[in-house]
């Protein structure tokens, strides 16, 4: 038998999971973002070596990780 | 949800996959010409959407986008269409309003202006496309996914206005009808949706929340209705959910707290050089949030259309090649379409579920109050 509480309970954990839905494709995209970015700036600067799309695409990754940690590790 | 998303991707490609290499080696086996020629041209047909002197059979990806899409005209029934008005906007001549039977399905001209791949375009007295002139057209005409809004929001308000009323006649009465069906839902919205993500102010909120779970609800199952005034993919249209999405933005940015700021700006308790790439994320964060959501009920609606319409064209697909076929086949797309139709009806509800939850927990916690740990 189910109780009201255990109903609670099960929804509670689904809440969790939905809290959560979404927070790939936010990862992607902010590495996205930044690789982007560092695209844009190398066809500003017209280098010879990609500089800052490489250095702003490991960014972007970082921040992601850094962003999955911070929301992950709120409550 | 991802599990289901992936399944659909799956069922997607399966269908594609299908359609793809049966559809190419039939045009190959009626011209007789090179299959890879012929498949290839097929495709930059249809890429290009001029295929209509080109090709004779069954077109399931014309078919396909074009229930998706937006038109001008309700298509009813075989040759039949609700004309809807044409309204447009010409920075040129001014304001044009007309009927949307003028352009007889995309086969006549009107007063300079002409059906291209269902876009109004400016066209010259030869019929040729002029792009200087179409460029000056804003179309605002009422289209068929704009009627079907329309339809959704009559409904929406006979059925609200009838509920209301019903609370003030009976106060302290025990619901009925209508009143009683909707009265299990609006709570879960306040209860579980609400109070669970935003807290104690939720209340300031349920409008909106209660609006935007109705509304994508309503307009859910209408797009599951499969004859007039369903059938339009309003809420699997990217526009529309940009327009809520929106408004769930607007809400969280004007009811941030200053904790929900500081948070964003100089999280607390973070060191000085990673401050650096975490500011810049959260800034991207705050606009990927309802980036998501907009994304998120667009692609799952227009799946569930999408595979509804794969299912019947392969059919007519089948059809094509053999009259036994297109039969037998047409007992396996039945039964899946079937099968699929109810689970588009959980997936209408869930939708309609995980976008104003996720709207209610955005502004959860943009009105958060600091903890005292």
């Amino acid at each position: 038998m189910s109780t009201p509480d255990d109903l609670r309970k099960a929804r509670k954990g689904y809440d969790n999971y939905l809290r959560y839905t979404g927070l790939g494709f936010t990862m992607l995209g902010i590495v996205l973002a930044f690789t982007f970015g560092g695209w844009w700036l190398d066809k500003q600067v017209r280098w010879p070596f990609p500089v800052f799309t490489l250095v702003l695409s490991l960014l972007g990754i970082t921040g992601a990780m850094l962003y999955l940690f911070k929301e992950t590790g709120r409550r | 949800m991802s599990l289901k998303a992936l399944l659909r991707l799956a069922s997607l490609m399966t269908g594609a996959l299908l359609m793809g290499p049966v559809s190419a080696q039939h045009e190959g086996h009626d011209h007789g010409h090179d299959h890879a020629i012929e498949a290839v041209a097929a495709a930059h047909d249809a890429s290009e959407g001029q295929h209509e002197e080109a090709k004779t059979g069954f077109d399931a990806g014309a078919l396909i986008m074009g229930h998706i899409g937006d038109e001008h005209g309700w298509h009813l029934w075989g040759h039949t269409s609700l004309p809807l008005p044409v309204i447009l906007f010409d920075t040129e001549r001014g304001l044009q309003v007309f009927s949307s039977s003028r352009f007889d399905h995309g086969h006549a001209t009107y007063e300079g202006y002409a059906l291209v791949d269902h876009r109004v375009a400016a066209v010259d007295a030869n019929g040729n496309v002029d792009e200087a002139a179409s460029a000056n057209i804003w179309d605002i005409s009422i289209t068929k996914n704009v009627m079907s809004l329309f339809v959704s929001l009559g409904l929406l308000l006979i059925i609200f206005i009838g509920v209301a009323k019903a609370y003030t006649r009976r106060a302290g009465q025990a619901p009925t009808g209508l009143q009683n069906l909707l009265e299990p839902i609006i709570l879960f919205v306040r209860d579980d949706v609400a109070k669970s993500a935003i807290g104690h102010k939720y209340e300031r909120f349920m409008p909106y929340l209660l609006t935007a779970f109705f509304f994508i609800f309503l307009n859910n199952l209408m797009g599951l209705v499969p004859f007039f005034p369903g059938g339009a993919n309003l809420t699997g249209n990217i526009a529309v959910t940009l327009v809520l999405a929106l408004l769930t933005f607007i809400i969280v940015t004007v009811n941030g707290s200053k904790h929900y700021w500081h948070h964003i700006f100089a999280m607390p308790g973070v060191p000085g050089w990673v401050l650096g790439i975490l500011t810049p994320v959260e800034i991207l964060g705050m606009f990927l949030k309802p980036f998501v959501l907009m994304i998120r009920l667009f692609a799952n609606i227009t799946a569930g259309h999408i595979i509804a319409l794969s299912f019947f064209s392969l059919i007519f697909v089948f059809g094509e090649s053999s009259a036994g076929a297109g039969f037998g086949v047409a007992i396996g797309s039945w039964a899946f379409t079937v099968f699929m139709t109810c689970l588009e009806l959980l997936v209408a509800f869930i939708q309609a579920y995980v976008f104003t939850f996720l709207s209610a927990m955005y502004i959860g916690a943009a009105v958060e109050e600091p903890h005292h740990h």
